[in-house]
């Protein structure tokens, strides 16, 4: 008799020399567990394709105890299962979760001149985000935009012909979403031409400008309501919040407020408002300034229960390991005609080139934000949470920090 | 791995998906001629089978080409491709192609004289029996075909492509394509493949050997078709008939079946079902985040024109070139071209609820690849061979995990792998 010890098709191994964790992706449960030589030398089986996540228990083994309740928990959570087996060649065995994906394994075997033609690039290009018109920022707010979408700094304005012509030369036939970010300092002269521009090319629209009742707001108003398109309204005063509630109750608009979030009271005030005006759609975005970093610490760091919370299936898993969903076919447009991957990088190109170029250059570069997973980033690519963590945001690419976690790993 | 994954599956077609796949077509493929140099005895308009009505002979006019040309050129002018680049296969098919040369060039040359539709480039693609290779080598070179020599193996296993006088035709085609790779080595080098035919008188890893020694490329093997057969004429398929399975499971050949073993039968089955139930498989970045699973239809069918649009030489618009003529999809005549994307839509989801009467009950449903033209009676009562109970099945899904256990190193190679 022989035993073997065989992990469930579902279940996700990672490791280091000190601790590992496994994730069944069926049960959404992880566990975690600390390393001695042995339960890392088992590990190192089981990551060996060849074994097919099957491995014989050396039954001297079992007398080390930290070994003993590894195996025991294994098959109390779920992760796996133990068979006695008479005959060997027999073996129990099951299929490691790796990743098989066509896109990937193209690109890393055909001879990169050629390979666009097997991947498709236009299939990339998913969403863009117009940053019409800039300006009119108090100094706090200046890099705002680099962290989440929010109006640009400069007093700039992007010309309808160039965005045209950028369209008309770019394969839009993926593209679902467009976002429109404008201050409300002057009124962008062609937003008219513009919304109907993608009205013809049905693809969404989102208007995000500051909630303030001004001649801009009237306008976008006035033409957002024979559209279905969204308008957000980032929260500046009570006051303002009031006379547009007011206001905007008379159209069939659909519309939702912005609360910045940059400390607890914010967060009070942001709970208060959403509660009295009985708010059923908002979006509450933490934001960084220069003074915050412990508000951060305490409220937005990613701890183990959230990751506990994230019920990722095996294809989330697989997500995790190869994109950045965040920001994965996402293009930014500044007002200069500048087009970025992230915002927190150097631009791919200009407008004046196809967009299909500007993403070769993204998903081609080693820094690539679109293809930047944990696995690649300090110091989560020893972390056993790399894989489950959600994917590195716009806070980390500001701070050029990568670990806004509160989990220590051991390594 | 769930072994009895089950998709809601979809039986209607819309008639966007044909036209959406006329504007990405990846291959226009023309049936030049319908005339041969050779008479092989298991060609596929000869005496064994049923599925062309062929009349020898016959050039396609280069009216119906030009038709389908200029339908196509408008099409694409007029309708954003989905894909960054296009590249479009054009294809010259027989009878054997170069026996109507002045066809190709004529063709060619109209193509080149039409400005090219944005984001789509052409390139051109021809199967020869290599008996006139010598005379129009520097044209096919020129124009950078893309290749593909019938070569069944050594003069034996080649004997059954014979010309009109019953001479094999080894001595021809090897010298004409020794030549070709002479002249033009850097062209042969990347841009010549082989198909060879599996017959009693050849066997897979023999071939394969034979044409790496001479030529020094692997070519592929397959066996012939089995579909179409003429009753009357079963004795004698039977004879010629040789399957290929019996030479990847023949103990004499371990040596190769390990070196081959990404090509062999028992691998790309393998594959099939750990694409299909493994959950492991995804097919672009973009399905990483796809919120909801994608539409099934039933079979492994191919959507019409996905593939390809096959034109033979009497103007019949077929999805390609294996399948009987009389699921044709559309026409092309001197007068114009009659395709009907309500019609084609409507067909294809005749066929889907038809066959349905059995996939209902096929266990074999999620890792199906059979194409349903090739289901006996499909338009009345399907007969499909592939369909099986859940005893069958489980058989099936367990001779093939065996098979994974017997080799489990080529688990990474399998998960590495896209066909
Ligand atoms: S170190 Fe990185 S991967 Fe690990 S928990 Fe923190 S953020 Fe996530
Ligand atoms: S045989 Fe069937 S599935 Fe294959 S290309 Fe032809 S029509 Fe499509
Ligand atoms: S094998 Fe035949 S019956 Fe079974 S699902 Fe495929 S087409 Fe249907």
């Amino acid at each position: 008799m022989k035993d073997f010890i065989v992990l469930f098709p579902e279940t996700f191994l990672w490791f280091n020399e000190s601790e590992g964790l496994f994730y069944n992706s069926n049960a959404k449960k992880f566990f975690t567990f600390s390393c001695n030589e042995l339960i890392h030398n088992y590990c190192l089986l089981f990551n060996d394709p060849a074994n097919l996540y099957s491995v014989a228990i050396d039954h001297s083994d079992k007398q080390d105890a930290l070994f003993s309740s590894w195996l025991d928990s294994i098959v109390k959570y779920k992760i796996g299962a133990i068979y006695s087996i008479e005959n060997e060649e027999k073996k129990p065995f099951s299929l490691p979760p790796i990743l098989n994906l066509r896109d990937e394994i193209e690109e890393a075997q055909l001879d990169k001149n050629k390979y666009y033609s097997s991947i498709n690039i236009a299939e990339f290009l998913n969403e863009m985000s117009f940053f019409l018109s800039g300006g009119g920022l108090p100094d706090e707010e200046r890099e705002y935009y680099k962290q989440i979408i929010y109006p640009y700094s400069e007093e700039s304005f992007l010309e309808l012909g160039v965005i045209h012509s950028f369209l008309e030369k770019s394969n839009t036939t993926h593209l679902r979403q467009v976002n429109l970010i404008c201050s409300d300092q002057l009124i962008y002269p062609n937003i008219r031409d513009l919304i109907g521009l993608f009205v013809t090319h049905g693809i969404y629209v989102t208007c995000y400008m500051p909630g303030r009742y001004t001649d801009a707001f009237l306008q976008i108003i006035d033409i957002l309501q024979s559209t279905n398109f969204t308008l957000k309204l980032y929260f500046i005063t009570i006051g303002d919040f009031t006379k547009i509630q007011d206001y905007i109750k008379d159209y069939s608009i659909q519309y939702n407020w912005v609360f910045l979030i940059k400390n607890e009271n914010d967060f009070l005030l942001c709970e208060k408002i959403i509660k009295d005006h009985n708010l059923t759609k908002s979006d509450i975005l933490p934001v960084l300034t220069s003074r915050n970093f412990d508000f951060f610490e305490e409220n937005i760091f990613i701890s183990r229960d959230n990751i506990e919370n994230l019920s990722l299936t095996k294809q989330n898993v697989f997500c995790n390991q190869s994109i950045n969903s965040n920001y994965w076919g996402h293009l930014f447009i500044l007002p200069d005609g500048n087009v970025y991957g992230n915002l927190n990088k150097k631009p791919l190109g200009s407008m004046r080139e196809d967009a299909m170029e500007l993403i070769k250059r993204e998903i081609n570069d080693p820094e690539s934000s679109w293809k930047c997973t944990r696995e690649k980033v300090t110091p989560c690519k020893d972390c056993i949470f790399r894989n489950l963590c959600p994917p590195p945001s716009n806070y980390e690419f500001y701070l050029n920090r990568f670990n806004l976690c509160t989990i220590k790993c051991m390594t | 791995m769930d072994l009895y994954k089950s998709y809601k599956y979809v039986l209607n077609l819309s008639d966007t998906v044909p036209y959406k796949a006329l504007v990405n077509l990846r291959q226009l493929v023309f049936e030049v001629t319908s005339n041969c140099n050779l008479r092989c005895k298991y060609c596929g308009y000869g005496e064994l089978y049923n599925t062309r009505r062929f009349s020898k002979g016959e050039n396609m006019s280069f009216i119906i080409a030009k038709n389908i040309i200029d339908y196509l050129f408008n099409l694409w002018n007029n309708n954003e491709v989905d894909y960054d680049h296009r590249q479009t296969f054009i294809g010259f098919y027989g009878g054997e192609p170069l026996l109507n040369i002045p066809f190709i060039k004529k063709v060619i040359g109209y193509i080149e004289s039409l400005p090219v539709p944005k984001r789509r480039s052409f390139t051109y693609a021809m199967t020869t029996n290599g008996i006139l290779l010598n005379r129009y080598m520097d044209y096919l070179v020129e124009k950078k075909f893309v290749l593909l020599i019938s070569l069944d193996g050594d003069k034996y296993a080649h004997s059954y492509r014979i010309d009109s006088r019953g001479n094999n035709s080894f001595d021809k085609v090897f010298v004409n394509t020794k030549q070709l790779q002479k002249k033009y080595p850097d062209f042969f080098a990347t841009n010549v493949s082989f198909n060879a035919v599996l017959t009693d008188r050849g066997d897979t890893f023999n071939i394969k050997n034979f044409i790496y020694e001479n030529f020094g490329k692997y070519p592929t093997v397959s066996e012939i078709n089995e579909s179409g057969v003429l009753e009357k004429q079963k004795d004698k398929f039977n004879e010629i008939f040789h399957s290929s399975d019996t030479d990847w499971t023949n103990p004499k050949n371990k040596e190769y079946t390990g070196k081959f073993i990404e090509i062999s039968p028992q691998f790309r089955s393998l594959y099939n079902i750990l694409m299909s139930l493994s959950g492991n498989s995804f097919r672009s970045y973009n399905s990483l985040m796809a919120k909801e699973g994608a539409t099934v239809y039933p079979t492994g069918t191919c959507f019409p024109f996905d593939r390809k649009l096959f034109l033979t030489v009497g103007g019949d618009i077929l999805p390609c070139e294996r399948i009987n003529q009389k699921f044709s999809l559309g026409k092309v005549t001197e007068q114009g071209v009659n395709i009907d994307f309500k019609a084609i839509a409507k067909k294809y989801s005749l066929y889907y609820r038809k066959i349905w009467s059995l996939c209902k009950t096929c266990y074999a449903k999620p890792v199906c690849s059979q194409c349903f033209f090739y289901v006996d009676n499909l338009e009345t009562k399907p007969v499909c061979l592939g369909y099986k109970n859940k005893e069958e099945y489980d058989m099936y899904i367990h001779s093939r995990l065996n098979y994974l256990a017997e080799n489990p190193d080529i688990y990474l190679k399998l998960m590495r792998e896209t066909f």
